[in-house]
């Protein structure tokens, strides 16, 4: 059994490691804004440090029903090595505890980029929670698309884990 | 007996598709065989990074299955769209997994209901003449035979590449 941090992302559900997790945000009147760089949006965070924004949402092509960056909107901020992501969420979110041994892969018709996001599927009854590859949601974002190839050793390598 | 079977005519099911650029009406045929069961519209789980023609995975007697828009697999050109659907059609694709060797099914979004038609031998028989087919549909690589029936043409797909995987890695050889 896993502690996974579960993020409502439009109508669905997503699950990051929750040791990778830094924190919640939430943006308020007066709060600092989310700042564009080279086609990026970036959240201030104390201390003078910064989050690029991942919006799964936009990753899904789904621009249309985008969650809004701007007042109201949730942030899940996740660590992972020296950069620090931060996901747009449609709540709060919460921990939960799964078993991700358990966690099915996609279908095989979804290979390079989709498979390196989700790596597995839990099953909860009816509903389905995705679970996210914090460096190839980051390499998304960042425009990075992982070559074909990469992303089969990756996913072998966490079989073989 | 057989033989006024094939006079009497297949039961089959057609789902008209909409393609931009074609000529004439487009349905895609699917054999009684090959549709395993026909749902109302339920929740489709969109995955990120997925290419448009794929809409999601849907879970299915305890299995995750590609839930297809054969519309957007036939018109790669154009921008994704996120219409609605109004049923799901679960069918046998013919493909089996290359890892695990299990028999590999798709769901077929349709955004109008599934024709019941029966379909003649001899209309079977046409399709194998891969001359008819229509440019927009030639371009996907998918059609295993096509032929026209009232004015419209039916289209027989190959839907094993795309649940595969293969057929992603072909798309992306033709864009370099």
């Amino acid at each position: 059994m896993k502690t996974l941090y579960l993020a409502q992302i439009g109508r669905q559900l997503f699950a990051v490691d929750k040791e990778c997790v830094l924190g919640v945000g939430m943006l308020h009147d007066g709060a600092v804004k989310p700042m564009e760089e080279e086609g990026r949006l970036y959240l201030p965070l104390p201390h003078g440090n910064r989050a690029v924004i991942c919006d799964v949402r936009a990753l899904m092509g789904r621009n249309g029903d985008r969650i809004s960056s701007g007042r109201g909107c949730y942030y899940l901020i996740i660590g992972h090595g020296e950069q620090v992501m931060a996901l747009t969420m449609s709540g709060k979110g919460r921990i939960i505890m799964a078993d991700v041994v358990a966690a099915r892969p996609l279908p095989p018709a979804f290979t390079g980029q989709s498979r390196a996001l989700i790596p597995g599927v839990l099953v909860n009854g009816m509903d389905l929670i995705l679970l996210i590859d914090l460096q190839a949601a980051l390499a998304a974002t960042m425009g990075d698309v992982p070559e074909p190839g990469m992303v089969a050793d990756r996913a072998r390598e966490r079989m073989e884990a | 007996m057989a033989h006024e079977r094939q006079q009497a005519g297949i039961r089959s099911f057609l789902l008209p598709l909409s393609i931009n650029g074609a000529a004439e009406n487009v349905a895609c045929l699917f054999s009684q065989n090959q549709v395993v069961e026909i749902l109302g519209p339920r929740p489709v789980e969109y995955i990120p990074g997925s290419p448009g023609y794929l809409r999601g995975v849907m879970l299915y007697h305890d299995s995750l299955l590609p839930v297809v828009d054969l519309e957007a697999l036939c018109d790669r050109h154009q921008p994704v769209r996120q219409e609605q659907y109004r049923q799901l059609v679960v069918v046998r694709t013919g493909a089996v997994d290359p890892v695990t060797g299990e028999s590999l099914k798709a769901v077929v979004s349709a955004k109008v209901r599934m024709q019941l038609a029966k379909i003649s031998g001899q209309e079977l028989a046409q399709a194998s003449e891969q001359g008819k087919v229509p440019s927009s549909l030639r371009e996907s690589g998918l059609v295993r035979g096509c032929f026209r029936r009232q004015g419209d043409s039916v289209v027989l797909f190959d839907l094993g590449p795309v649940v595969q995987g293969t057929y992603a890695g072909r798309v992306r050889e033709v864009c370099r």
